[in-house]
């Protein structure tokens, strides 16, 4: 009697109790089912009833999710999910392998050459069966330095691709070449080192970029050419900070540098320090290439850019600030306020459109240092920002400031009181206390009221 | 410019649609909330939603839960569209990321219902084509599955095993590298 139940039951069967009403879903919906599972147990769901016999087959999502083993044991098993799903196209294809973790039963639980080419086989593989996202993630302890050269640094060839995902890989100069990469949309690196010969990154149709505790090159900057990119990302980055060309498109970028950033000086200086032989001043860089960052990032609507004190790539670019002609919305901590210069009224002479600009004064992680560094008697900077002291600000849009801290204290009042210098009306200055808000806003304005006596 | 892209959204909000469940209850929802559907999306784009649009394979019980998904994932998809564009609120991330746990809890608790609604309400995302509210149903099921023995799997969804022990057999040499 159930060999001959027909596979569309009606709607009084299914509902019936004890029906099988899993088994009775059309297949498209099935398949869609085993794709949120992990590929080999969608193959033994097989198992289950002749109804779910080789189901898996049309499956377009391959998940493949190890930890406690080397990639290279599930060779068997990938080779054949990719040769036995190669009747279709896939949609999507996740590699996430973590290795170091304790729970591992194996004595050498170390990233190998060979699983280096498994990987790199299979990723060649989902790319010839037109995958659209892919994501590579490889969990390692840092010691394990073997080279995970993604792809073998071949260059990435496909018409399909939209969205990447790499973690803990590491890419060079052909694997980070997209230009035979027309589809592709959205790249997000975590954890990846570029290394070695690496000039460029290039994408034509990239629109969402993230680098997210990347590791670039420390001797030199690399290039990045995105010219269609909508959105940027690049936060706890190390090494030395790329150059950015100009992205017309550009909406959004947020931009966070904390203390593993190369482009500081130890010095304590915030920009180009007295010491002429200080390499991280002027060992790499000495300023001849105009703009790192702003340049690039200068078509922008909404920007955060957040930097621990000691990084002084967003002041070093000040020198040859951009006009930001289309930015309305700027987010700002610490670093902004340090040394003599006002980093402020600079972006401010250069931003005619901007809206809103908020100054986090006590971001995490980032302003840890900062009261020290303002108490400390700084060595007076050589750097000079592209800032007319002259020339008046017009804000005509400007319609909030808002300075947040965490005590409002007399430097608070300081700052606030240098952007009202800068022309920008009191009413529009707003202060909030992180912990007691209400508290804060009385003291700003009894303070004011007494300062204007 | 811009005040004239908002005056287009805020009449497209306004434009309202009529969906009539296969009980014949009829529901009244924006345009926004009724184009989370593909399938509703074309028929609004070929003009034929005048007089309501009939949906025979939904009960006006189902037809209510997508609603109310749609609603709520509406505004989201609203929000987003905001944020990319000109968020007003400089601290947008901590904007965006309360947000998102705020649908993410949404959902969580959209998904609690008992199993026959969960498989009608599969049903209805894929006939009215709401690939958020597939993902999230089908998810469920993929789920309630994951490290289960097919014994158990079987005894859970009523799944009678009609395959001869020589079938089995057969399968398991098949897919031996699926089961190492």
């Amino acid at each position: 009697m159930l060999d001959g139940m027909p596979q569309n039951m009606t709607a009084a069967e299914a509902q019936a109790d004890g029906a099988d009403r899993i088994s009775a879903l059309p297949d498209g919906i099935l398949r869609h089912v085993l794709e949120f599972l992990e590929a080999d147990e969608a193959v033994r769901t097989s198992l289950l009833a002749r109804r779910w016999n080789g189901l898996w087959r049309f499956m377009r999502t391959l998940r493949i999710t190890r930890s406690g083993t080397t990639i290279s044991s599930c060779r068997n098993l990938v080779d054949h999910l990719l040769n036995l799903c190669g009747h279709s196209t896939l949609d999507a294809c996740f590699f996430s392998f973590t290795y170091g973790d304790n729970v591992s039963l194996l004595k050498d639980d170390s990233l190998s050459k060979d699983d280096v080419n498994c990987l790199n086989r299979w990723t060649r593989y989902a790319l010839l069966q037109e995958v659209q996202l892919l994501s590579v993630d490889v969990q390692r302890p840092r010691e394990d330095t073997l080279l995970l050269s993604f792809l073998n640094n071949l260059r990435l060839v496909s018409q399909s691709l939209i969205k990447l995902q790499l973690v803990g890989v590491d890419l060079q100069s052909n694997s980070l070449d997209f230009s035979r990469c027309l589809a592709l949309k959205e790249l997000n690196l975590t954890k990846c080192d570029i290394i070695d010969d690496t000039d460029n990154i290039y994408s034509p149709s990239l629109a969402c970029l993230r680098f997210h505790e990347c590791g670039f090159l420390e001797e030199r900057r690399v290039r990045i050419s995105t010219p269609n990119l909508i959105s940027l990302e690049m936060t706890g980055c190390s090494g030395s900070t790329p150059i950015f060309e100009y992205m017309p498109a550009l909406v959004t970028a947020i931009v966070i540098f904390n203390h593993k950033s190369e482009d500081r000086c130890y010095n304590g200086d915030p920009g180009y320090c007295a010491d002429d032989s200080c390499a991280w001043c002027y060992g790499i860089d000495d300023g001849s290439a105009g703009c790192v960052l702003l340049g690039g990032l200068s078509a922008a609507t909404n920007l955060k850019l957040l930097s621990a004190p000691q990084v002084f790539l967003i002041r070093r670019d000040l020198r040859f600030c951009p006009t930001f002609s289309k930015l309305k919305t700027l987010l700002l901590n610490g670093w902004c306020v340090v040394g003599e210069q006002c980093a402020v009224a600079c972006i401010l002479q250069h931003s005619p459109v901007l809206e809103e600009l908020t100054i986090d004064l006590y971001t995490e992680q980032l302003d840890d240092e900062l009261p020290e560094i303002i108490n400390k008697q700084i060595v007076p900077s050589k750097a000079i920002y592209n800032y007319s002291m002259e020339q008046s600000l017009t804000m005509e849009n400007l319609n909030k400031v808002e300075v947040k801290c965490h005590e409002v204290n007399q430097w608070v009042f300081d700052v606030t009181r240098s952007l009202i210098t800068y022309g920008i009306p009191l009413h529009k200055i707003s202060i909030e206390q992180k912990s007691r808000p209400s508290e804060c806003l009385n003291f700003v304005c009894v303070g004011f009221r007494s300062s204007q006596n | 410019m811009a005040s004239a892209g908002s005056g287009d959204e805020k009449a497209a909000a306004a434009a309202m649609i009529t969906l009539i469940s296969s009980d014949n209850e009829k529901f009244e929802v924006t345009e926004a909330t009724a184009t989370l559907s593909q399938t509703i999306r074309h028929m609004i784009e070929d003009g034929c939603t005048d007089g309501g649009v009939p949906l025979p394979n939904v009960t006006s019980k189902i037809l209510a839960r997508v609603i109310e998904y749609c609603k709520k994932h509406a505004t989201a998809a609203a929000g987003e569209e905001g944020s990319s564009s000109s968020f007003s609120d400089a601290a947008f991330l901590e904007v965006d990321r309360a947000f998102l746990e705020e649908l993410e809890e949404f959902d969580d608790a959209f998904l609690e219902v008992d199993r026959a609604t969960l498989f009608d309400l599969i049903l209805a995302a894929n006939y009215l084509d709401i690939k958020g509210l597939l993902n999230l149903t089908c998810q469920k099921v993929a789920d309630s599955v994951k490290g289960k023995t097919p014994e158990q799997i079987r005894e859970m969804y009523n799944i009678v095993n009609d395959l001869t022990p020589e079938e089995e057999a057969e399968i398991r040499r098949e897919t031996q590298w699926a089961f190492e």
